[in-house]
């Protein structure tokens, strides 16, 4: 590509690479840094660029990747301080409903993940076909076209809770003045871009301390496929990385939100059967640990055969994905042994919303285990001394803080401070002793566990405990009403929404799933397991939330089977729940 | 005591070595193009075991075989393809008949659901039906073949999902190659009332033997294992209630009299599940001659015995996948088993055998086959001869994680 075609693609796209640099970090700063880093590495690649190609995706995508980079690398250094809100830009003035409409729909688009983000604002901001934006995002065509159908559905929901129930988010987005990229932006690039020639783009650049960035250039150019590996992180050397500062507190939905539930998995003894989700995939009864990261896949253990295995939302198939003898062995997922899993635990594991970690207290090996899905790798990352005890959660900040915590099956003496493993890398671990069935909301720092009776709640950050309703036998008036006049018994499985106004709690016995309003102090059945016999348990509420896919009898009534164990949900309000011996259920929001 | 436990645990494979099992070297199998190999599955025909396995996982499994002589010696400087098409080949089972041995599986080639798909293979290996012949097609899964030999052609029996869980269906597969029925048969249900944790009303993964007159097979229905008689394709006639809850994986063997039953049981102790998984095994009298067999009550061991002879080593013994063969003198069983004291020291997967009378009394101690902690082994394969050689194949798992899984193999001989 000629000097004067390359100043040409800067004079043109230099607008589009701000507003998507824009949406991915939040900040005019930041999208002015990323836009030069991603010029930068257009100049690199020059000589590689075929101008008779879709440049302007190609450009997209570097904004994209830099502006990701960014995020990233500020998160590291700062990340205990509190993200930043995004910033105004500069925008013409407008009429108060316009501009109070185009202020909710910012602060919802914030809210999104950038997964979800950055394939709506290509495809409906910059105009972006389906194929130039799976170009520009390095996704499948598919995966483009469902994140943007979401995306579009969650700002639909979060507009309706703003009161703006008629906005339509994508007709929004399109009157919504298109940002141009700030004078001094072309000025800066200009004087980048002239230090870049100079200092060329070989061993001079090299030294320079971009070794990384080059390598991602390498990356975007498509050129040397083996350059992906070396750009990851190195296994074990870091732990896992620190979550990007904006990544968005999840939002609850609507207490009258509906959903639908659908099996992913069947339960039962002696089977295991990958393939296709739904009743025709089976696992071994026993499935522990339940998590869902923010694209819908969702992971869990199987406690009879020592492996994980998953569900992946784009081809609806569930996998094994690793583990295989019991052993103790780290390395490719197909090859990994785990020592096994307590055939009565619960939590074993935790995958992080970005669905690049896994973190699982393998007890048959008395080993912490961290499978890092990008490497298709499992490690050991350190012993765990207190291996006779479950572990019951292990939640991640926004700062990237790892907190583990485990039961003794007694409750815990107070709540004052953590005991922090010193295990390498896990030098920021944290853990709590003696706790059953807990739930942790990472934002608000409050976590939430019953030991053989009534839910409770400390504060984290004061060590004050609250008990949330009464203990005793559950019964059928109990089921719903303030949480004053509630009783349980042997409640089994707990979790939290992701905003943290619920807390769910399995019902023990009484095989539902309740849910704790936080908010209006109130409890209800959520999801109904049907009744035991001889037990004298509630019916359901009339209404309740969940419509079911088969309809048949059975779904009607949930079929949770006994013992809910516990669940999981997603930032978007996706979550996934089972039952001792029962099916693993996906539960998804109603758009 | 409990020391006493730890040490016979100890001591128990090396003392059991002694009983004098003739068991020849491991041979470890050529792998296929570096893929890790699972689930074997072995016969044996005209002076040769064929051993077949999945070649890889999930997605990029693919199907392949070896030869091994009766001597022991691996006849096949690398393992042959028996389908390498698109997506997933796996869970092999094989069986000898009419000259060829007949490979069967289920595939995810079509990208939607599981299909049964099965291959010829000649005792020369060649595979005469290359990328295989479709069995059982149609909607939802057809899964986890289970094959054997009448006499006339192969029966083939497989899980048929039927929109809320499985049947088994059967079908039948000539020597020459063609499916004879189109998309099978059903052959058995799962009751009308299942417990209620149970979920769904389901059979799980089906064992098959021909006998003379007939077939009998056993499948997990709910929570439990029931083994039937068939003729002409057909059920005749349930012949056992299998006792004990959650049992699955099951296997026979026949001496020509009697029908030996392994399978997978969780131990129940008055009433309440102890946790403890172990391999149990009924005699069903007079079954292997299904002509002259009674049909119901046969039970020669009113209740199911364990195989597994080994201490329960943490409380609970986890004993797994058994299979059991004839071998002309006793029944040989062999299951895969957890050793190890979680809380002391690690655990892993080790291969055991056992013989077994022909009156369905186990004889002597478990014998060590294979497995140690830092190269398990694994779901075992059985295959014999039926004049003193019995071949043991076995997942060998490696010492590191940069060396494939692979295909071990050891012969028993009188």
């Amino acid at each position: 590509m000629s000097g004067q075609e390359l100043a040409e693609l800067f004079r043109e796209h230099v607008s589009l690479a701000y507003r998507v640099a824009f949406a991915t970090t939040g900040s005019s700063q930041d999208a002015e840094d990323a836009v030069q880093e991603a010029f930068l590495r257009v100049l690199r690649a020059r000589d590689r660029l075929d101008p008779t190609r879709n440049v302007r995706a190609y450009v997209a995508r570097a904004a994209t990747n830099a502006a990701r980079e960014l995020v990233r690398a500020r998160a590291r250094r700062s990340c205990h301080e509190s993200a930043a809100p995004p910033k105004e830009n500069a925008m013409p003035r407008e009429d108060a409903q316009a501009r109070e409409e185009r202020a909710a729909l910012r602060g919802a688009l914030a809210t999104l993940a950038p997964e979800y983000r950055l394939p709506f604002v290509l495809r409906h901001a910059e105009g972006f076909t389906v194929d130039e934006a799976a170009t520009a995002l390095s996704l499948p065509r598919s995966t483009v076209e469902k994140r943007s159908k979401k995306a579009r559905a969650l700002l639909r929901r979060a507009l309706g809770v703003a009161g703006f129930t008629s906005a339509a988010p994508a007709t929004l987005l399109g009157v919504l003045p298109r940002v141009e990229a700030p004078a001094a932006l072309a000025d800066k690039l200009g004087a980048a871009l002239s230090s870049a020639k100079a200092a060329g783009t070989g061993a001079a650049a090299l030294k320079g301390g971009i070794v990384m960035k080059l390598i991602a250039g390498i990356v975007l150019a498509g050129a040397v496929a083996g350059a992906v590996t070396m750009s990851l992180p190195k296994q074990n050397e870091n732990g896992p990385e620190p979550l990007p500062a904006e990544t968005p507190v999840g939002v609850d939905l609507p207490p009258d939100q509906k959903y639908t539930m659908g099996p992913i998995v069947n339960g039962g003894a002696g089977k295991h059967l990958d393939g296709p989700a739904g009743s025709q995939a089976e696992s071994t009864s026993l499935t522990k640990g339940h998590n869902i990261d923010d694209v819908g896949n969702i992971y869990w253990t199987e406690c009879q055969y020592a492996v994980i295995r998953h569900y992946l939302e784009e081809t609806k198939r569930v996998v094994t994905l690793t583990g295989s003898a019991q052993g103790i062995l780290d390395g490719p997922l197909s090859r990994a042994r785990f020592g096994g899993w307590s055939y009565n635990s619960t939590n074993l594991m935790a995958a992080t919303a970005d669905g690049k970690h896994v973190f699982v207290l393998d007890r048959g090996a008395g080993q912490w285990r961290h499978v890092d899905l990008e490497a298709g790798m499992v490690s050991t990352l350190g012993q765990w001394h207190h291996f006779k005890n479950g572990i019951f959660i292990i939640a991640r900040d926004r700062c990237g803080e790892v907190y583990a915590f485990v039961t003794s099956g007694q409750d815990p003496p107070d709540c004052k401070g953590y005991k922090k493993l010193k295990v390498a890398p896990f030098q920021g671990i944290k853990t709590y002793m003696g706790l059953d069935h807990c739930a942790l909301d990472v934002e608000k720092m409050r976590f939430y566990w019953h030991a053989r009776g009534a839910p409770k709640m400390c504060d984290l950050k004061t060590g004050k405990i609250t008990q949330l309703t009464s203990t005793g036998n559950l019964r059928a008036a109990d089921t719903s009403g303030p949480f004053a006049g509630m009783k349980w018994h042997c409640p089994t499985g707990m979790s939290i929404s992701p905003g943290g106004r619920y807390l769910y709690v399995g019902g023990g016995d009484s095989s539902s799933f309740y849910r704790m309003d936080l908010e209006k102090k109130y409890i209800h059945i959520f999801a109904y397991g049907g009744e035991i016999k001889g037990r004298g348990l509630p019916k359901p509420l009339e209404g309740g939330p969940f419509s079911f896919q088969d309809g048949t009898e059975r779904d009607k009534k949930c079929g949770l089977g006994r013992w809910p164990a516990a669940g999981a949900f997603n930032n978007l309000g996706y979550g996934a729940w089972a039952t001792a011996y029962g099916p693993l259920y996906k539960i998804a929001p109603v758009e | 005591m409990r020391f006493c436990v730890l040490i016979s645990a100890l001591l128990l494979p090396a003392a059991s070595a002694w009983a004098g099992e003739n068991l020849t070297p491991e041979v470890l199998l050529p792998g296929y193009e570096a893929a890790d190999a699972y689930r074997p599955a072995a016969a044996f025909g005209k002076d040769v075991f064929l051993v077949v396995w999945q070649a890889g996982r999930n997605e990029t499994a693919d199907l392949v075989g070896a030869r091994v002589g009766k001597d022991g010696r691996a006849l096949d400087a690398k393992p042959f393809v028996i389908s390498k098409a698109k997506d997933c080949q796996a869970r092999p089972r094989v069986a000898f008949g009419g000259g060829n041995f007949l490979v069967v599986w289920h595939d995810l080639r079509n990208g939607k659901d599981y299909d049964v798909y099965a291959a010829r293979v000649s005792p020369d290996g060649k595979v005469l039906d290359p990328d295989g012949l479709l069995v059982a097609g149609g909607e939802y899964n057809q899964c986890e073949p289970a094959v054997c030999f009448d006499g006339a052609a192969f029966q083939v029996l497989w899980r048929n999902f039927y929109g809320k869980g499985y049947h088994i269906y059967g079908g039948r597969v000539s020597p020459d190659g063609r499916a004879l029925d189109d998309s099978g048969a059903l052959v058995a249900k799962p009751p009308s009332k299942v417990p209620f944790h149970m979920g769904t009303r389901t059979m799980g993964t089906p064992g098959l033997l021909a006998g003379k007159g007939g077939l009998i097979l056993a499948g997990a229905r709910a929570s439990s294992l029931h083994v039937w008689r068939m003729k002409d394709g057909k059920m005749t006639g349930e012949m056992v209630s299998v006792p004990g809850k959650w049992s699955a994986e099951p296997g026979f063997a026949s001496d020509g009299k009697n029908v030996l039953v392994v399978y997978s049981i969780y131990m129940n102790q008055g009433g309440r599940s102890t946790g403890e998984r172990n391999t149990g095994m009924v005699l069903l009298k007079g079954e292997g001659d299904l002509a002259a067999g009674t049909v119901k009550g046969a039970k020669v061991t009113p209740k199911p015995k364990c195989l597994s002879a080994t201490p329960i080593i943490d409380g609970r013994k986890q004993v797994r996948h058994p299979v059991v063969a004839w071998d002309g003198v006793s029944y040989v069983a062999a299951w895969d088993i957890v050793l190890g004291r979680r809380s002391k020291k690690p655990v892993h997967d080790a291969v055991l055998l056992r013989r077994v009378s022909a009156a369905g009394e186990p004889q002597g101690q478990d014998t060590p086959v294979a497995g140690d902690f830092a190269s398990p082994a694994y779901r075992p394969a059985i295959a014999t001869d039926g004049a003193g050689a019995t071949l043991i194949a076995y997942e060998r798992h490696p010492k590191t994680g940069d060396v494939p899984i692979k295909i071990a193999f050891r012969i028993l001989k009188k």
